[in-house]
């Protein structure tokens, strides 16, 4: 019982420590030995509060039962991915950048770590103001990567941040590089899961918003001739 | 025990936007989604009747957002449609359109809440200016927002698209006769008006759209607009808060909607005087006069009435220049 409450304190000072950019705390989880788990739990935690917002979204759209199930796990799995790839390009940024090899596990430990803010996703449900959130979001995680990945390969701050930006540089040239090919496949299997045609990008698989709720649109995504 | 308050207040504002945009996607879900696209489908298969409709044109107005239900709207702002339909007898004008609802359903209808949004409206009427009145605003002006939003806006924007249609088809509209449609959108209306164009610029309905005091977004629904009017006034805090919230509007907004309709010359921003949006001062206003010795109210009709026949609007002229 105690070590569940240990382990909840550690989750509450990671969330925190990330949430205000402290170096001192992500100094302090390095050495912890649940600091795999608490980052996975936070991880979780923010990926359940991104899929809150678009599974509302999904389950009114007419999207149920197993298909619904399916969707889920497909966008979960959408997650993974993205966190993997995210993870690699670090290391191999890093390794580039320092020289230092980093364990491939720990720099996911990091970029894993760095979600703490999307544990506010479900902020993104919001009319209008949503989307903007959630870039705010994303971009407050970017500046908790920067700081974890200081203190990970003990580095100065314009290191770190060469690091990371590089590393996002990359991450937009994956986007672009894979941007049809991830678009089809995307399409495909969301049209295999719910039978709805969709009109997700690559840039939405790789943000992680799958979900658009639209079944049709009457040619709307062509602009017309103005008149 | 304030922190508490603010909490607590801070969830019920978090509760209601997040609860906003569920009205239009149950609706889509329950029925919508069934419904309106075949019924789409079949309205641009038919083919034109060749009938001229029984009026010049088309004007549908749309209230902002202290209306309550299709006849309920705020007493202030009748006089315009009326003053409208005596300047133009030959012209349609329409307020029969809640712009708040995807299917013209009104708060007081048969709704969950509608127990409170009579008591409201009772309220109202006695008081123009209670607070729980307030409580209207708020509920649509989250409304307003569903509609902006590029992915609750499709469902949204395609009932009420569906409702004007309606409301022009009971007046005895022609799809296909040509005849000019132009969507009045006072506040928060002008962002419903532009939103549901999306939809009805499918129809090949020549579209203007005049938003009086408007807040709106940079809604692809532009994008069918062959000509919008923005009559603003110069202290009206929220028209210009629409110009900082909505960021498609902004200078730099290269490609969007907003901008590409203004290098496109589909654009006018008209500077009405120096109106409020509410309290005293508003465009609707037949208390405060301009120099001219027009009331408010009357420049703003004037200010519509010159636009939907193509006249120069005649504007308070700035004093202090």
């Amino acid at each position: 019982m105690g070590g569940i409450a240990e382990f909840i304190e550690s989750v509450g000072r990671a969330l925190w420590g990330v949430w205000t950019l402290d170096a001192e705390n992500a100094r302090w989880l390095a050495d912890d030995p649940n600091a795999s788990w608490v980052a996975v739990t936070i991880a979780v935690l923010a990926g359940a509060s991104t899929l809150l917002g678009n599974s509302v979204v999904l389950f009114l759209n007419r999207v149920r039962g197993v298909r619904f199930a399916l969707s889920l796990l497909f966008n979960g799995l959408g997650f993974v991915v993205l966190y993997a790839v995210q993870a690699l390009i670090i290391a191999v940024v890093g390794y580039l950048v320092t020289g230092q090899r980093l364990d491939v596990g720990m720099s996911a430990w990091a970029v894993l770590l760095a979600t703490a803010p999307l544990v506010f996703g479900f902020f993104e449900l919001i009319p209008y103001l949503g989307p903007g959130i959630a870039r705010l979001l994303q971009a407050w995680g970017l500046i908790a990567l920067w700081v974890i990945v200081e203190v990970l390969y003990q580095v100065g701050h314009w290191t770190a941040l060469l690091i990371v930006g590089v590393g996002w540089g990359a991450m937009q040239l994956v986007s672009w590089l894979l941007a049809r090919p991830l678009a089809s496949l995307g399409q495909a299997v969301w049209r295999l899961v719910t039978g709805l045609p969709t009109m997700v990008t690559a840039q939405d698989l790789l943000s992680g918003h799958m979900f658009t709720p639209v079944e049709f649109d009457l040619g709307l995504t062509e602009r017309p001739e103005t008149r | 025990m304030i922190v508490y308050l603010l909490l607590i207040l801070g969830l019920v504002i978090f509760l209601a936007l997040v609860f906003g945009p569920l009205e239009s996607l149950g609706w889509w879900r329950a029925k919508g989604g069934d419904e309106l696209p075949e019924a789409a489908r079949q309205l641009l298969a038919r083919p034109a009747s060749g009938e001229k409709p029984p009026y010049e044109q088309y004007v549908v107005y749309l209230s902002g957002i202290g209306a309550i239900d299709p006849t309920s709207i705020p007493p202030e702002e009748l006089p315009l449609t009326d003053e409208l339909r005596k300047r133009l007898p030959t012209w349609c004008i329409a307020r029969d359109v809640f712009p708040y609802s995807v299917d013209n359903n009104g708060l007081t209808a048969q709704r969950l809440f509608a127990g409170l949004w009579r008591r409201v409206e009772k309220l109202r009427l006695k008081n123009p200016e209670s607070a729980l009145g307030m409580l209207v605003n708020a509920r649509n002006a989250i409304q307003l927002f569903v509609c902006a939003d590029r992915r609750y806006g499709p469902t949204y924007n395609i009932g009420t698209a569906r409702e004007i249609m309606r409301s022009l088809q009971r007046n005895g509209y022609q799809l296909g006769s040509g005849v000019p449609v132009t969507l009045i959108g006072w506040s928060g209306g002008a962002q419903i008006a532009i939103g549901a164009c999306g939809y009805l610029g499918m129809f090949d309905i020549p579209l203007r759209v005049i938003s009086l005091g408007g807040m709106f977004a940079d809604d692809p629904g532009m994008d069918r607009i062959e000509h919008l009017t923005h009559l603003r006034g110069s202290n009206d805090p929220l028209e210009r808060l629409g110009w900082i919230l909505f960021a498609g509007r902004w200078p730099g907004a290269v490609g969007s909607p907003w901008s590409r309709a203004k290098a496109e010359g589909r654009v006018d921003v008209i500077t009405l005087g120096p109106m409020q949006h509410n309290g005293k001062e508003h465009y609707f206003d037949a208390e405060a006069f301009a120099p001219d010795g027009r009331n408010y109210l009357q420049v703003s009709i004037d200010a519509i009435h010159a636009v939907l026949t193509g006249e120069p609007v005649e504007v308070i002229e700035d004093r202090q220049e």
